[in-house]
């Protein structure tokens, strides 16, 4: 279970693909925080996750340390452990936020769009001037200090010519674990989903070199259109279940089923002072559970991306509806992915095997990083 | 943009989980490196132990009608049941009847049956008829007519309303079988669509063949049934071809042929991944 803070709604940025809404900035106060910490513990849960979010949630770098703290000292005296993470444009990272990191075990994700002709199409700052160089030195501290930090990468219809290039430059500057996500309400055509198509099956050459070069990454766009053939049955309930595993907390204490949902208020499911509605959220789970009218006669419905709320309320307005952009996403996604898979499973890749296969492949992964030999 | 749900795609031919951990031996392929690390090599060893026995998670096949994997909690002598999922290559649908502007051409069991041996025997499976039956299993009802009803959203519009599958209990005598090797095969032809036909009160001058549909239907219920063999289930593809062509028959069968053959090929594929070849 996770709870997504949404610290504030201001940013140090202006993406043009941003989805919130920066008008009224509103700051998360200290005891908002701490209510969603107690609302937390009481759900007795054994491991909950917090989530520092935003807008730029290194805007508020003491509402951080205060809520780990008193994470803390809640854990004292309740049966929950908390572990940390936080989503950050990462231009205020610093070597004292880094130091903070390493000693609470937060896990810092950065956004970053890739080289910088896609990167400063859209990650710009409020002066209209791109991001990409300022950045450079953030990805060799982040890394330095957290070697296994992600990157959070998004595709825009105009940036991805330069998909397959942007991953292989993150690749090559050390992210070993990347998140690439298409920004599905932007405004694509056939055109450009040709266009996508020919990027992932370029992507898909590079992860089959890399595998058989048996290097240890995550590609999400492979992993998780792999895994949902391999562990079939319980693929499902990975998928979204929108506001059972996960709740975001607006800057005013409004709680919501996700990220997306913020400031909708038609969609809260309640507040950090009476808690979580639970009629509300079962509402709203339900009718996101029920199969789309339109997918129903589909036949990979079931490995498809069409459950996610969030993503259908994005671009539809609606989450029972679903992106015909993310239709066309899966459809051209799904082959890449099971030809990939298929040719590495053929040639009895270890790498492949052990990673997919294995459920025990992050623990001895940890093993062999932590023993590897140095070399001096 | 529109929504296009997708109407068929093909079962990966890579293996799910459930039939890896029912062959344990694939899951000792690791990278090349961990060899060299002797504390990743007993994190593996152990890890992997605890994960296939009862520390590690458990796989409850018991309603899995798909691939089933022997139980190690079943008594000695148990077998086992292992039934290649359908590889599509051809709509495996056809007509015949009325005035036959384009007659398909269907393979009999025969050409089948030859196409089928010959692909094998490359990869060293040697196919045999034999009088291997398999006893008390699920053979679907087969109707060779299509219902239609007007389309409640647009009454000038017709749609096909294809009869409820239903299975029946009867024994199924295998087309082929490689006893060495315990793999067998069973093809399912337009012949055994006539043979399988149910009841029904209808006369039609056409005739319609849904054999893929049959051969998913016979799927099912040779796999709910142990028999200690590896089986693949093909089906007619009856394939099209634009009947304008020139010996347009000829290369139906042709045509055929081939899809046939990348069911077959599809299905060593398999066998492969399950570690029999």
């Amino acid at each position: 279970m996770h709870y997504t803070l949404h610290l504030t709604n201001d940013c140090n940025m202006c993406c043009k693909y941003c989805y919130v809404n920066g008008e009224n900035i509103c700051t998360m106060s200290i005891d908002t925080a701490k209510k969603v910490v107690d609302i937390a513990a009481e759900s007795k849960k054994s491991s909950v996750g917090i989530i520092f979010f935003g807008g730029e949630p290194l805007l508020n770098k003491n509402l951080i340390y205060e809520t780990v703290e008193y994470c803390k000292w809640k854990e004292k005296s309740c049966s929950t452990m908390f572990h940390y993470k936080i989503t950050t444009n990462g231009l205020l990272l610093d070597d004292d936020f880094m130091d903070f990191s390493t000693k609470v075990n937060l896990f810092i994700a950065m956004s970053h769009d890739g080289i910088k002709e896609a990167h400063d199409k859209n990650r710009i700052d409020k002066n209209g001037e791109g991001t990409y160089s300022r950045l450079s030195e953030k990805i060799d501290l982040l890394l330095s200090k957290r070697s296994y930090a992600p990157v959070m990468m998004v595709v825009n219809h105009d940036t991805v010519q330069y998909y397959a290039e942007s991953v292989k430059y993150l690749y090559n500057r050390g992210f070993k674990y990347l998140i690439c996500s298409l920004n599905y309400a932007g405004n694509w055509t056939e055109s450009s989903i040709k266009v996508l198509e020919q990027q992932y099956k370029d992507l898909a050459e590079f992860y089959y070199e890399r595998t058989l070069a048996e290097d240890k990454f995550y590609l999400s766009p492979f992993e998780v259109k792999i895994s949902s053939h391999i562990n079939k049955d319980t693929y499902c309930h990975e998928r979204c279940e929108l506001g059972k595993k996960q709740i975001s907390v607006g800057p005013d204490g409004l709680l919501y089923p996700c990220v997306q949902f913020v400031g909708d208020k038609q969609y809260s499911i309640g507040d950090v002072n009476t808690g979580i509605d639970e009629n509300k959220r079962l509402e709203l789970y339900n009718i996101n559970e029920q199969e789309k009218e339109s997918c129903l006669q589909c036949a990979i419905r079931e490995r498809c991306n069409h459950y996610c709320g969030c993503l259908n309320k994005q671009t539809t307005g609606r989450i029972d509806r679903v992106s015909p952009v993310l239709c066309a996403h899966e459809r051209t996604l799904m082959p890449i992915a099971d030809k990939l898979a298929n040719k590495l499973f053929k040639k009895r890749s270890g790498m492949f095997i052990q990673k997919h296969y294995n459920d025990m492949f992050p623990l001895i992964s940890l093993v062999e990083d932590s023993t590897k030999p140095r070399h001096k | 943009m529109e929504l296009k749900p997708v109407k068929n795609y093909k079962v990966p031919k890579y293996p799910d989980k459930k039939i890896i951990l029912s062959n344990p031996d694939m899951l000792k392929l690791t990278p090349k490196r961990w060899t060299k690390n002797i504390n990743t090599q007993i994190a593996f060893s152990s890890l992997l132990i605890m994960m296939l026995t009862a520390c590690g998670p458990k796989y409850d096949n018991s309603n899995e009608v798909n691939i089933v994997g022997s139980d190690p909690t079943s008594e000695p002598g148990n077998t086992t049941v292992y039934v290649a999922p359908i590889f599509e290559y051809g709509d495996g649908r056809g007509s015949f009847g009325c005035v036959s502007v384009a007659p398909p051409a269907f393979l009999s069991e025969e050409e089948a049956y030859q196409v089928i041996c010959d692909e094998a025997k490359k990869r060293g499976i040697n196919f045999e008829k034999s009088n291997e039956v398999l006893k008390d299993i699920q053979i679907p009802v087969t109707y060779t007519f299509i219902e239609y009803k007007p389309n409640p959203d647009n009454p000038d519009e017709y749609i096909p309303v294809y009869p409820s599958k239903t299975k029946e209990n009867g024994n199924l005598e295998l087309d082929g079988y490689d006893e060495s090797k315990k793999i067998a095969f069973e093809f399912v032809s337009v012949d055994d669509y006539r043979g399988w036909q149910g009841k029904s009160g209808i006369m039609s001058s056409v005739e319609s063949y849904h054999v893929l549909d049959a051969a998913k239907t016979l799927r099912e219920g040779i796999a709910e049934k142990e028999n200690g063999k590896y089986i693949g289930v093909f089906y007619d593809p009856i394939a099209s071809v634009d009947f304008t062509q020139s010996k347009a028959s000829e290369k139906r069968k042709e045509a055929s042929k081939e899809l046939l053959r990348q069911q077959v090929a599809d299905f060593i594929e398999w066998l492969k991944a399950m570690n029999v070849i």
